[in-house]
């Protein structure tokens, strides 16, 4: 094995897988907020794990993974459940239920982070901008054909494997309720007349966007997150005609942003700049370029 | 404990020396100047525009921070806030212009295209960010604090400047407040009165942007929004006219940055953005259990009655057929 | 008493109050559908037509009262009711064909949630594409059944929707304002299938807004306003609320 792919395995292919199976992920997901209309919860969910990752920690005094996820699918249930409350019962406009929630429960975040223990084991406010893509690095196996082995894949980083094991499980999911999920998102109060149980699946949609958001926050930060969930999707649906259609490229798109960005970041920022650039924030410049490209092509007609 | 609570009683009584004191002043003249602003792009329904812009203005910070750094001698740049609000406030201003040209020309709707345009400009803020902490210096920390909020690095002079500027907002907006009313009643009437709607929701804008880019060292871009937001949705819960919505909401956000800052000069350690935040959301907590009309306890009562009501009708309805 | 007992009358509203929020939209409405008949809802704006439906449907929460179909609850006969909401109630930008539309009407059977390929019985995707062509050809879409919503018409937008609820092959159709902002040609089609349905024993409620047209498209009406006005034949039902109406004016 080359010296230059024993780096590259080394110190690039688990950041970069983790990106790109998030982003896939997030855009594949994140297609059904933008359809939804309710990208703006998204936001608030990405903004409400902060909070619910330090409570967890400051409860259970660990970083188990286990723990990390039920804080922050907690935390996104409360804010989803607090936006309906402020509507319902204040009558105030959803975007501003929206506002009071995210700013609240980021601003706890916040101040947990800096008046508790949490700041020592990593949780600081940097890795809520950008993510911890750095801490993520694999020791490969002594030759290439070791690569192909499941064995010597399943001791990549436990970041990684979770955002592909999620990356493959969400499409299967969504393809097991296609034709009733497309109803419920459709014409929501057609579907309940029909018995398709449409709020059980959003609900269940609402808990795998949680999910991605949660899973994919060690990689890209909370609010770069909402730029893979939003970018692809609205670049996707300026033309799209079918709900597979639009699903599909989404996720496409999500995928070539994770790809090129992180290559941006680490193989062409070094050339010209002289030193690598953040790669989770190039990931979400690359998103949004995608989509101010095709918003130029495809115009309203 | 205790000496925590005598401490934050020492600022908020204005003891705390004559530097808090001058920060202290100046974010309560935000906090009310946000709230008041707050109302009209509430009524507009257009509160989260302040959230992309702020979240934009990261790029800008950090580009004119880079800008400024090449211009000047080798890394002794000194943090200017001027330059740093200026670059803030193109940056911002872009975001916001390209929301509005994604609504008016694609099928997107506007809350798609805030979400994606905030979140993937704030992408370039931190490219531009990694950059600029790179190339070091001193001023380089600075940065960070705009992120965050961090009253207790501000200079005086960053104190006068925020000052003035949340001033000069409050003062134009309560000149301009019979106009800015119309506007966000409806478009419509407001241009058959002969007002030159364009114009008032330039200004509008300004205004946010203005209030936005005046709080951001203080509570900080990503959290700014909320002086904009919470303060005039709580008082919505109470007030039903703009006059004294107006009044309600300037005092909430006062009130909040007032409780807020003097707590972050009694306990340096906590970010003063994050506090400001967490009184005005209190408030608004209390507020939502409590409203008469709009209270979730009210709203309760109020629906359990009538399901009583309900129920008696229909058995006496029962009742006169059976007979 | 038989809770569960099976009735001929399609539609059995007693005693029924909603309220949105805290505001009493429907108070004490009592009201039943005869079966194989076409039966308008008709009121002023605000009367609470649209939640008359809905409530009977289950889509919005009751204060008091109760509904059967058939003598049962809505639940126990989901798939011989249709209903066909108002074009407004849903997202025409939305990347879905009309036949993709058109489709949601013939998916059924407690196995809902498992893909086609899944369910042995129901002869599979043939039998549901074989009513979903058939649905498109009553309402005449066809040849626009391959285009994204977004592109039809306001008629056309209605024509599908009415397909949808064909090709649910129901016993009870239940539809909004359905002729509301609709071409000449749409309002023929619709009239036409909808009599269809009812010379073929289904039957029809619509909520109208021409008062004009009800005794001529339809056998019954209901006059709704909060509450029960009046109901029978059309033509009586609309005489008997002119006459309460003139009176209360006469005595004013």
């Amino acid at each position: 094995m080359s010296e230059a792919l024993r780096t590259f395995l080394t110190l690039d292919l688990a950041p970069l897988l983790a990106v790109t199976f998030a982003a896939g992920t997030l855009a594949l997901l994140g297609a059904f907020l933008v359809l939804e209309r309710r990208a703006m919860i998204g936001d608030a969910v990405a903004h409400s794990v902060l909070p619910g990752l330090v409570i967890a920690f400051l409860v259970t005094g660990t970083r188990a993974p286990s723990a990390m996820l039920l804080g922050a699918l907690g935390a996104a249930v409360v804010a989803s459940g607090a936006i309906g409350t402020i509507g319902r019962f204040g009558r105030l406009d959803p975007t501003v239920a929206i506002g009071i929630v995210f700013t609240t429960l980021f601003a706890l975040g916040v101040l947990l982070v800096e008046t508790s223990g949490a700041r020592n084991v990593d949780l600081d406010l940097d890795c809520v901008l950008s993510g911890q893509l750095e801490l993520l690095f694999w020791t490969p196996p002594a030759t290439a054909v070791d690569l192909l082995r499941p064995a010597v894949l399943a001791t990549l980083p436990r970041e990684t494997l979770l955002l592909g094991a999620l990356f493959a499980a969400v499409p299967a999911l969504l393809a097991l309720v296609w034709r009733p999920l497309e109803a419920a998102v459709f014409d929501p109060t057609y579907a309940r007349t029909r018995g398709t149980a449409p709020r059980l699946l959003r609900a269940g949609l609402f808990i795998l966007q949680a999910a991605a958001i949660v899973a994919s926050f060690e990689a890209l930060g909370s609010i770069l997150v909402i730029a893979l969930l939003t970018c692809p999707a609205a670049a996707a649906r300026l033309d799209a005609r079918t709900l597979l259609g639009y699903v599909t490229r989404s996720c496409v798109y999500g995928l070539f942003a994770g790809v090129t960005g992180y290559l941006l970041a680490t193989r062409t920022a070094p050339a010209v700049l002289g030193s690598s650039i953040d790669a989770s924030g190039t990931v979400a410049v690359c998103a949004g370029t995608l989509l101010a490209v095709r918003a130029l092509v495809v115009r309203r007609s | 404990m205790g000496e925590l609570v005598a401490e934050w009683l020492r600022a908020l009584s204005f003891g705390g020396g004559f530097n808090t004191n001058v920060v202290l002043c100046a974010a309560i003249l935000l906090g009310v100047a946000a709230g008041t602003v707050g109302v009209f792009s509430m009524l507009r329904k257009e509160s989260l525009v302040a959230d992309a812009f702020a979240h934009a203005s990261l790029a800008g910070v950090a580009a004119a921070f880079l800008v400024r750094g090449a211009l000047t001698a080798e890394g002794s740049a000194p943090r200017s806030m001027e330059v740093l609000i200026l670059g803030a406030g193109v940056s911002g201003s872009l975001a916001v212009g390209a929301i509005g040209w994604l609504t008016r020309n694609t099928r997107l709707t506007a809350d798609t295209a805030t979400a994606a345009v905030s979140s993937a400009s704030f992408g370039l803020g931190i490219c531009l960010l990694s950059i600029a902490r790179r190339a070091g210096g001193a001023g380089q920390a600075g940065l960070d604090d705009l992120i965050f909020g961090s009253a207790a690095s501000m200079t005086r002079a960053d104190a006068w400047t925020m000052g003035i500027l949340a001033a000069l907002t409050l003062t134009i907006t309560l000149v301009a407040s019979k106009p800015l009313t119309a506007i966000a009643f409806s478009d419509r009437y407001a241009r058959t009165t002969g007002l030159r709607v364009p114009a008032m929701e330039a200004l509008l804008a300004a205004l946010v942007a203005a209030v936005t880019l005046a709080g951001m060292q203080a509570v900080g871009m990503l959290l700014i929004v909320a002086l904009l937001v919470i303060p005039p949705a709580t008082a919505r819960l109470w007030a039903r006219r703009v006059p004294p919505l107006l009044a309600l909401s300037a005092s909430i956000g006062g009130l909040s940055a007032w409780t807020g800052t003097s707590l972050s000069a009694a306990a340096p350690n906590a970010p003063t953005g994050a506090l400001i935040v967490l009184t005005a959301s209190a408030l608004f907590v209390v507020s939502l259990a409590a409203a008469p009309e709009r209270g979730v306890i009210a709203g309760l009562l109020r629906r359990a009655r009538l399901r009583r009501d309900a129920n008696a009708a229909a058995l006496r309805a029962r009742d006169a057929r059976g007979a | 008493m038989i809770l569960r007992e099976e009735s001929g009358v399609p539609l059995a509203v007693t005693a029924l109050s909603v309220a949105y929020r805290d505001e009493p939209v429907l108070w004490d409405v009592n009201w039943s559908v005869r079966a194989g008949s076409m039966t308008a809802v008709v009121g002023p704006n605000g009367a609470g037509k649209t939640t008359l439906l809905s409530a009977s449907l289950g889509l919005v929460p009751r204060l008091a009262g109760d509904v059967r179909f058939w003598g049962q609850p809505f639940s126990a006969v989901r798939d011989r009711v249709a209903h066909v909401p108002q074009r407004e109630s849903v997202d025409w930008d939305f990347p879905v064909t009309a036949r993709d539309v058109v489709r949601m009407g013939a998916m059924r059977g407690a196995a809902w949630w498992l893909p086609g390929w899944l369910v042995p019985t129901r002869a599979g995707r043939r039998e549901t594409e074989r009513r979903v062509e058939d649905a498109l050809v009553r309402v005449d879409m066809t040849e626009l059944g391959a285009r994204p919503i977004g592109e039809l018409s306001g008629g056309q937008q209605q024509r599908v929707f009415l397909a949808r609820a064909l090709a649910q092959d129901a016993d009870l159709v239940i539809l909004d304002e359905p002729f509301a902002g609709v071409d000449e040609g749409t309002e023929a089609v619709l009239t036409a299938e909808l009599r269809r349905l009812a010379e073929a024993g289904r039957t029809v409620i619509a909520v109208h807004h021409d008062l004009g047209s009800v005794a001529r498209h339809f056998d019954d009406a209901l006059v709704l306003d909060r509450t029960v006005r009046a109901q029978g034949p059309a033509a009586e039902a609309l005489a008997t609320w002119r006459g309460d109406v003139g009176a209360a004016a006469a005595g004013v």
